[in-house]
């Protein structure tokens, strides 16, 4: 449901008339000239989450600033309809349109709008032909109007469509897809199958593809084949996977609870920790006592090099939830690069406590406490650690540092060894024990070991110590 | 389209020929139809519900928390509990329990009787007819051949048996029947697989429902959750032991490799194979058809036979599904109700074991149909003149912009959307109408069932819609009538009950019209099983064939148009 309300800027109309062209057959037939009196679409927001209000009132704002921006019209009906606001999504797009009848991005949009209002056909395919005409060389758009025209049964026209857009893209998987599912329905069998393989060889795990591939053997009477494909396609996921930049840019307006979750998670898992902030922003709006959130920013802070926002995020979410071993560990690591090694200690201390197996926090809480001096309990920390195995060659290496720190310099070596033995890579490990081997007098020992950490990592300080050797002829 | 007939002179003739071989009815004998009734005017249904005393409001229990059985529900039965030879009424509902029933509550499941004047009465307390589950959908078929009509009654949570005492009166006969489907069920439907004489029973589950999921529309306002949040549950299959007994052979029938949301179910023999199949409508999913491997094991082929995914490979929202010959070339098609933004699909059968094809776009089914949520669907022969038409109700799952002349209040007045209805050109194109058919489409509200019969026993089809928070509204079908007709029971007199899955070939002209005997299609609903003809201007029938659900084949020689038949098995002249 729309409200709306007229813009009342004449101060600001005025202004702008001055900036733009003057109207050449008076305000009926200039757009701009009569933009201003236009009236804005108010969706209900009644019960919408903070932040879809806040962006729908800012793109209404922006209209009061800038009434005859075609940009302005066309992002506040992109923002309602990544809302499901179609009502107001088609006005607004309307404006954008009629301010730039030229362009393709408003036509286009409005006829996606419209067809999911379920306009009449002959609108909606217009549109759509108005769109490919302003950009023809956009596939995404030719398959719409291709699937459009289908939809109405102008079965022959469609496949028009879809050759057209092949003369332009001739391995687009959508248009081979579209034309066989098209001839299919001709019952051009051969050309159909021709049109389906193609489109499965272009896109191999697209279902809905496979699928179609498959009903076309079926029904061309090569059941094996069928059956083979049939199976194939049931493995597969479907979804319509128009690549649709365009439409995808709207989309990605979308700031409620489901999309922020779903951008954010992406962006976490593909390490964009600035870009998931916003959305776990308002997520936390919504959820303000979900202490993973709170951890995900404090985490997204932290790698951001924000460390206090961080630590007050990783604070909040263990008020909320104390036996929350993620937290304590993430916020002893921040603890831990601001050199607060008696916090840090702590909160390896509560992740030990909550989780016993958590490996990293037990050989992070021995260091740390090798660090204080307090030797005994660091040791007994990696000595737990090496148990548990999952991060053996890091806890005898530390094993090592910690025996190595109070002189016990064999034992310390058997550790470094260990690690070297654990993780043949391990080039902190190979250098410390050259650098043990070297004290112990075991020159070519020690050469070996500062050698191959050189090798696993030519920056590696032992590189330097290599050269230093070398210049002092210590080394041939 | 108006049906000709080519041999409507000498057929003026033959009526007067009766054949002795087929019984009709006496009662409720309709008039002749008023072949040059005014047309432009008189409004092609009319509604009736408060007239006839029908006065049933479905009950969804909600209080703001937005539990999905609530925005699912409402279904309905159309059948002779009493066999007086009308239709009575039930009507399943909700209650304020949910998740977890409450003790107390009066069950809102309502049973209605039709009496001798047409009017209906509320007769639930003394039925027997007492679930006092969240109600789904209704199932009707006579499970113990004794020659009255059980019920079954899908719930969220336990189904109901309950076997009809012969004077309309039910009992609960659940647990004696071994029956325990505990999970969603939505539709069901009776038929006999096995063709051992007994109706066995197929239950479409629906998801493993989780309360404490909240869900929220696109600008994050609470709403209906949609399938995609829950896990799909595989269906099932009862066997009637015909002892009283059903046994679970979901697993044996091979049923329980999928397990997908099913909202819609209809048995069918869709390859012509002379056994019944099952296609089952599920929730944005793959849809399924279970074709019957003759040995008490079905294979899904709905992918190869291209009946489960749309014209571009997708899956969709599908809700309810007819299944008739729509295109009138004697074999069984489909029609399936889908999510908003997704067209309603037709499926045309290409013949044989040739499968189907998505001709929704050809026929004109498709486009008007993408801005509504489409539920309950049923084919019926509105004005008489030799084809289907198709009616549709429609609304939301989810909220949308508000309609105008939305009827029920706020919370619910986001849902609603109008009805939709198609008439058929006569080859299986339609034309979406309006204006004749306001009083079924202007409406705006949360519809559901769709359940065809017909009511007032006149020859022509009347339409019950039920609605969710809204009253069931019964449409009296007042089409002008543009040709004859033919309203066929086939019964086997050894069963004592409807043979439901025959199929019955009427011969008219130079045309051969497919019906089935069926009564579970649409959504949530059971119809009338008798099969309708509407024959155009044909006042004699050739001939009927009648396919029996074993594969028995009888030929009933010519009978005189516009009125009710019995065909008795072994009345007929055998065929090869």
């Amino acid at each position: 449901m729309i409200r709306i309300f007229a813009i009342s800027l004449i101060g600001a109309t005025l202004s702008l008339l001055a900036l733009e062209p003057a109207a050449e057959a008076g305000p009926s037939t200039n757009p701009k000239a009569s933009a201003s009196e236009w009236e804005v679409p108010d969706p209900d927001t009644t019960g919408m989450q903070p932040a879809v209000v806040r962006l729908i009132r800012e793109a209404r704002g922006a209209l009061r600033t800038r009434p005859t921006s075609p940009e302005a019209w066309g992002h506040l009906a992109a923002v309602c309809y990544a809302h499901n606001e179609y009502d107001c999504a088609e006005v607004a797009y309307r404006h954008a349109t009629e301010l730039a009848p030229d362009r393709f991005r408003w036509i286009y949009l409005l006829a996606i709008v419209r067809q999911h209002q379920g306009a009449d056909p002959d609108e909606v395919i217009a549109l759509l032909q108005r769109a490919v005409d302003r950009a023809p060389d956009y596939p995404p758009a030719q398959y719409r109007l291709g699937y459009a025209l289908a939809l109405r049964g102008q079965m022959a026209e469609s496949s028009e469509v879809f050759l057209r857009v092949l003369e332009l893209r001739p391995d687009y998987a959508l248009a081979h897809r579209g034309l066989g599912d098209v001839l299919l329905a001709l019952g051009d069998l051969p050309r159909a199958v021709i049109h389906l393989e193609r489109a499965a060889r272009l896109a191999p795990k697209e279902g809905a593809v496979v699928s179609s591939l498959a009903r076309a053997y079926a029904r061309m009477g090569q059941k094996d084949r069928a059956r083979e494909t049939a199976e194939r396609a049931q493995t597969l996921k479907k979804s319509h996977a128009i690549r649709d930049p365009v439409h995808s840019e709207v989309l990605a307006l979308a700031v409620n609870l489901a999309a922020c979750e779903q951008r954010a998670e992406r962006h976490l898992d593909a390490g964009e920790y600035v870009q998931a902030i916003p959305d776990l922003k308002i997520i936390l709006e919504l959820q303000p006592d979900n202490p993973d959130i709170h951890a995900a920013l404090g985490q997204s802070y932290r790698e951001s090099g924000r460390p206090e926002l961080a630590i007050t995020h990783f604070t909040k979410a263990l008020t909320l939830k104390d036996d929350m071993a993620i937290a304590h560990f993430a916020l002893a690591s921040v603890f831990l690069d601001q050199g607060r090694l008696d916090d840090a200690i702590g909160h390896l201390r509560k992740t030990r406590t909550h989780a016993p197996e958590h490996t990293r926090a037990r050989v992070l809480l021995g260091e740390a406490l090798r660090r204080q001096g307090d030797i005994d309990e660091a040791i007994a920390e990696f000595e737990q650690a090496a148990k548990l195995g999952e991060l053996g060659a890091q806890a005898h290496f530390y094993w090592g540092k910690a025996l190595a720190s109070r002189g016990d310099v064999e034992q310390a070596a058997d550790h470094y060894k260990k690690a070297t033995q654990l993780s043949p890579d391990h080039a902190d490990a190979h250098f410390s024990l050259g650098f043990l081997l070297e004290r112990l007098g075991k020159m070519e020992e020690a050469l070996a070991h500062y050698r191959r950490a050189a090798e696993i990592d030519p920056t590696h300080r032992a590189a330097r110590r290599l050269r230093r050797l070398r210049a002092r002829g210590r080394q041939p | 389209m108006r049906f000709p007939c080519v041999l409507v002179v000498v057929a003026a003739v033959a009526a007067v020929v009766v054949v002795a071989d087929c019984r009709r009815e006496a009662a409720h004998e309709p008039p002749a139809p008023e072949a040059d009734a005014p047309q432009g005017e008189t409004p092609w249904f009319t509604e009736i519900t408060r007239e006839v005393g029908l006065e049933f409001v479905h009950v969804s229990g909600a209080q703001g928390r937005l539990l999905y059985p609530e925005i699912a529900g409402s279904g309905v039965a159309l059948f002779d509990a009493d066999n007086d030879g009308d239709l009575d009424v039930y009507f399943t509902s909700g209650h304020f329990g949910l998740p977890e029933r409450l003790r107390g509550d009066a069950p809102t499941n309502r049973f209605f009787r039709h009496e001798s004047t047409g009017r209906f009465h509320d007769a639930t307390e003394d039925s027997g007819l007492t679930n006092d589950g969240y109600g789904m959908g209704v199932a009707i078929g006579d499970i113990d051949n004794d020659g009255d009509l059980d019920l079954y009654a899908t719930n969220f949570g336990a189904d109901r048996l309950y076997r009809n005492r012969g004077d309309g009166t039910f009992e609960d006969i659940t647990e004696s029947a071994g029956i325990k489907v505990p999970e969603w069920s939505t539709s069901a439907a009776f038929f006999d697989y096995d063709r051992d004489g007994f109706l066995d029973l197929y239950v479409a589950v629906y998801v493993a429902y989780d309360p404490s999921e909240q869900c929220f529309d696109p600008a994050g306002r609470p709403d209906y959750c949609g399938p995609q949040m829950f896990k799909g549950i595989s269906d099932a299959l009862w066997h009637n032991n015909g002892d009283g007994t059903f046994t679970n052979v979901s697993d044996r029938a091979g049923l329980t490799s999928i397990a997908m949301p099913g909202l819609g179910v209809v048995c069918e023999d869709f390859n012509d194979d002379g056994w019944v199949d099952v296609y089952v409508a599920n929730d944005r999913t793959a849809n399924q058809l279970w074709i019957n491997q003759r040995d008490g094991t079905f294979q899904d082929e709905a992918l190869l036979a291209g009946a489960a995914f749309n014209l571009n490979g997708m899956p969709e929202g599908s809700m309810g599904v007819v299944a008739a010959d729509l295109d009138n070339d004697e074999d069984i098609d489909l029609f399936l109700t889908h999510f908003v933004g997704e067209s309603n699909t037709f499926y045309r059968n290409l013949g044989g074991a040739a499968g189907f094809e998505d001709a929704s776009g050809a026929s004109g089914l498709s486009w008007p149909s993408l801005p509504y949520t489409g539920f309950g669907a049923v084919s019926l022969d509105v004005e008489l003149d030799g084809d289907l038409d198709l009616a549709v109700v429609n609304g939301r799952v989810i909220h949308g912009d508000l309609l105008p002349g939305t009827l029920p209040p706020a919370p619910w007045d986001v849902y609603c959307e109008p009805n939709l209805f198609f008439l058929n050109d006569g080859d299986g194109r339609f034309t979406r109408i309006e204006d004749p058919v306001a009083a079924f489409c202007a409406p705006i509200e949360i519809s559901r069932a769709l359940a065809v019969g017909d009511i007032d026993q006149d020859g022509d089809l009347d339409l019950l819609v039920t609605n969710i928070e809204g009253p069931a509204r019964l449409y009296r079908n007042d089409a002008p009538r543009e040709g004859h007709w033919l309203m066929i029971r086939a019964v086997d007199p050894q069963l004592r009950r409807d043979a439901i899955g025959a199929r019955v070939t009427v011969a008219v002209g130079d045309r051969r019209l497919v019906r089935t005997i069926s009564a579970g299609f649409s959504y949530l609903s059971s119809n009338d099983p008798r099969a309708h003809f509407g024959l155009g201007d044909c006042t004699k029938v050739e001939y009927i064939d009648v396919r029996w659900p074993d594969g028995y084949r009888e030929r009933f020689p010519s009978t005189p148009v516009d009125r009710h038949l019995v065909l008795s098995r072994g009345d007929g002249r055998a065929q090869p």
